[in-house]
């Protein structure tokens, strides 16, 4: 399954319109480099990890006495050097030591707001306030990715602080819609002058939505948390109608016919009905259908690994049986299996 | 990585690099991001929604049925068990040959067939308290299910397959061969993945079809790679209490990176695979510099800052490395 089109195509489409007078093959070079494989960007993230980590523990010990406010100005000088210098150079040496400096001087900002507040809502805000900052200045996409994460997490953090579990409910599907809408705008940011800020902020707010409901799920079987935060039937009612709204979009942008809507429709919404106690499928499944919209395949991944690990978080839960969650998951596999059988009726299946 | 330039994908930041080059003018530019950006097709829809169907449905329906039987319903009779799972896994195996076991659709339910003779082995156990060790279920498991994984030709079902022989002989020998030290198992474990590794880069070789990229014998490199490098990296860290297997895993860890690396950039050209050579290197290195530091030397507080320069340089450097090897190996 071929996601997104090839240079080879978007050639071949201009040159047919009178776009392009040949193929500029000898000019590839620059197109190339502009992308950097997702596996160099994945080393060069669990580099800056462990730097950072090794560089907050110097920090830590050097000056393990230090007040607060020195821990605070210390983060907010690590985190100004590091921009100032990713913005004079993108050679990889400096990359590295900017995403270092920049994550420890982060968790430096964010554990000393927490602490000299003695409040866990004080060091989420500063998160938030912090990371937004870092999206827009930090120029580079990694970062950006794992900025817009924080300050998703952030966010569900402070809506955990209420320790309500409604308001933990409306966090998520509010992170949820945020992320979809977000993915939804592209088009449209992506022709601003801030379209450096759209896939990952996208993918940021997808992780940090994904990331919350698994923390949730298996956060009362570690030992953490309160079971009353566990996502519940008002995070499958929001997920549900973000999930309905989503798909009502997508088949208003194919222009589908009147009984087509309303059927695949009528099938999403009996999906979230059925998996209501069970929000991780309608989450997974939206992520999909985005990734299969935009042709992201680092939102696929992000949807079928999450489809997985929630699956093992769920069995773990006690807050239904095993048989009500067989119940869930096989009901919706079955109505999936339906839904393909009805879409390939009269086709030949693959 | 494609063998010809214009087959990447054409992503936004590309086709801006293209356009500041002058390749493309902005109206071109304008026209090749409408292109980019535009909804998939009906059809495009439709066969990437069948596909999706298909696998999370499965997914979903095999967890409902193995969670069924977790539940271990007190009121269902033993035998009632055993004929429901063994009907549904009669169900999936027709099912199979009767879609096609070439096709997707037939190779996932299949699959799911295969997934569920699983359940079947854990419900048996499960009632008649058999007290066998959990390798036999899955080396049973394994080899009941190997000629459906022949048949099926099925990557997924591939990497399964070897994922089960990997626990199995894993289980034995923390259980049965030699019990609480599982790190010895490190040598079989390699040859087990490193056969499969090599026999899969040796079908990629030969261009067989039906292997779906490169992702299996990359997933299968890290599998035979991860099996040394854990007992290696212990090796480093605590010598005394691993042992000769410890040494040997090192010794072999450190013949083969050189050689994955060559062969990677001279014959395949791979560069996730120099990425993920150089990677274990790296960890090697960084474990030895770790233990140096802080075990050898006691350099604690200053210990951390010079590990954190270790790590930066190396990363650096190996970015800077991998982006020149990349482009020497996008030369014809």
């Amino acid at each position: 399954m071929r996601l997104q089109p090839t240079l080879r195509d978007v050639m071949g489409a201009l040159a047919a319109e009178g776009h392009l007078d040949r193929t500029p093959r000898e000019d590839l070079a620059p197109a190339l480099a502009a992308a950097t494989p997702w596996y160099l960007t994945a080393l060069m993230g669990l580099g800056g990890w462990v730097a950072a980590l090794f560089l907050l523990g110097f920090i830590l010990l050097a000056v393990s006495s230090a007040p607060p406010p020195f821990f605070l100005v210390a983060g907010l000088f690590l985190c100004s050097a590091a921009v100032g210098l990713r913005f004079a150079s993108g050679h990889p040496f400096v990359g590295q030591l900017c995403l270092a400096g920049s994550m420890a001087g982060a968790a430096l900002v964010i554990g000393a707001a927490g602490s000299m507040a003695k409040s866990v809502a004080a060091g989420a805000g500063a998160a938030i306030v912090l990371e937004v900052g870092l999206v827009v200045l930090y120029p580079d996409r990694f970062r950006r990715t794992l900025s817009a994460a924080v300050a998703g997490g952030a966010f569900a953090v402070l809506m955990a602080r209420t320790e309500q579990a409604a308001a933990m409910d409306i966090g998520i599907s509010l992170l949820a819609w945020a992320a979809g809408g977000w993915w939804l705008a592209r088009s449209s940011i992506e022709r601003t002058d801030f379209h450096v800020l759209h896939t990952p902020v996208g993918r940021g707010l997808t992780l940090s939505t994904l990331a919350t409901l698994l923390v949730l799920l298996m956060a009362p079987v570690a030992g953490l948390g309160h079971k009353r935060l566990l996502p519940g039937w008002l995070t499958g009612v929001g997920l549900t109608l973000g999930l309905v709204a989503l798909v009502a979009l997508l088949l208003h942008e194919q222009a589908a016919a009147q009984a087509k809507r309303a059927m695949v429709l009528g099938a999403t919404l009996a999906l979230g009905l059925v998996t209501l106690q069970t929000p991780g499928v309608a989450a997974a499944a939206a992520v999909l259908v985005l990734a299969l919209r935009h042709r992201d395949a680092v939102l696929l991944v992000m949807g079928a690994g999450f489809l997985s690990a929630f699956g093992v978080a769920y069995y773990y839960n006690l807050q239904v049986t095993l048989l009500v969650k067989s119940a869930a998951l096989l009901g919706s596999g079955v109505l999936l299996l339906a839904a393909r059988h009805v879409l390939l009726v009269g086709e030949d299946s693959p | 990585m494609p063998r010809d330039p214009l087959d990447v994908a054409a992503t936004p930041e590309r086709l801006r690099a293209l356009a500041r080059t002058g390749a493309l003018s902005p109206e071109a530019l304008d026209r090749a991001l409408d292109i980019v950006f535009a909804p998939p097709t009906a059809a495009a829809w439709r066969r990437s929604l069948s596909v999706l169907l298909l696998a999370v449905g499965a997914i979903l329906a095999v967890s409902g049925v193995v969670f069924f039987f977790a539940y271990n319903w007190a009121d269902m009779a033993r035998m009632a068990k055993f004929a429901l799972l063994a009907a549904l896994i009669a169900a999936g195996a027709f099912g199979a040959f009767h879609l096609g076991p070439e096709r997707f659709s037939g190779q996932v339910t299949l699959t799911s067939a295969a997934m569920l003779v699983g359940a079947l082995l854990a419900v048996y156990g499960q009632e008649y308290q058999t007290g066998a060790d959990a390798w036999g279920l899955f080396v049973g498991w394994a080899a009941l299910i190997l000629p459906w994984v022949l048949v099926a030709r099925f990557p997924p079902l591939w990497l399964i397959e070897v994922l089960l022989l990997d626990v199995g002989l894993m289980a034995f020998w923390s259980q049965v061969a030699t019990p609480g030290r599982i790190l010895e198992v490190a040598p079989l474990l390699f040859a087990l993945n490193g056969v499969a590794w090599a026999a899969f880069e040796v079908l990629d070789h030969l261009e067989t079809p039906w292997l779906m990229g490169r992702w299996l014998p990359r997933a299968l490199a890290v599998l035979a790679l991860g099996s040394l490098g854990v007992p290696a990296v212990a090796t480093i860290i605590v010598p005394r209490e691993i042992g000769p297997t410890g040494v040997l895993a090192l010794l072999l860890l450190l013949a083969l990176l050189p050689a994955v690396y060559a062969y990677f950039r001279l014959v395949r050209r791979d560069l996730l695979m120099l990425t993920l050579a150089l990677t274990g290197a790296m960890s090697l290195f960084t474990t030895f510099a770790g233990r140096v530091l802080f075990s050898d030397l006691d350099a604690e507080v200053f210990g951390f800052f010079l590990m954190s320069l270790i790590v930066l340089a190396e990363v650096g450097g190996a970015a800077v490395w991998l982006m020149r090897e990349a482009r020497a190996l996008r030369e014809p």
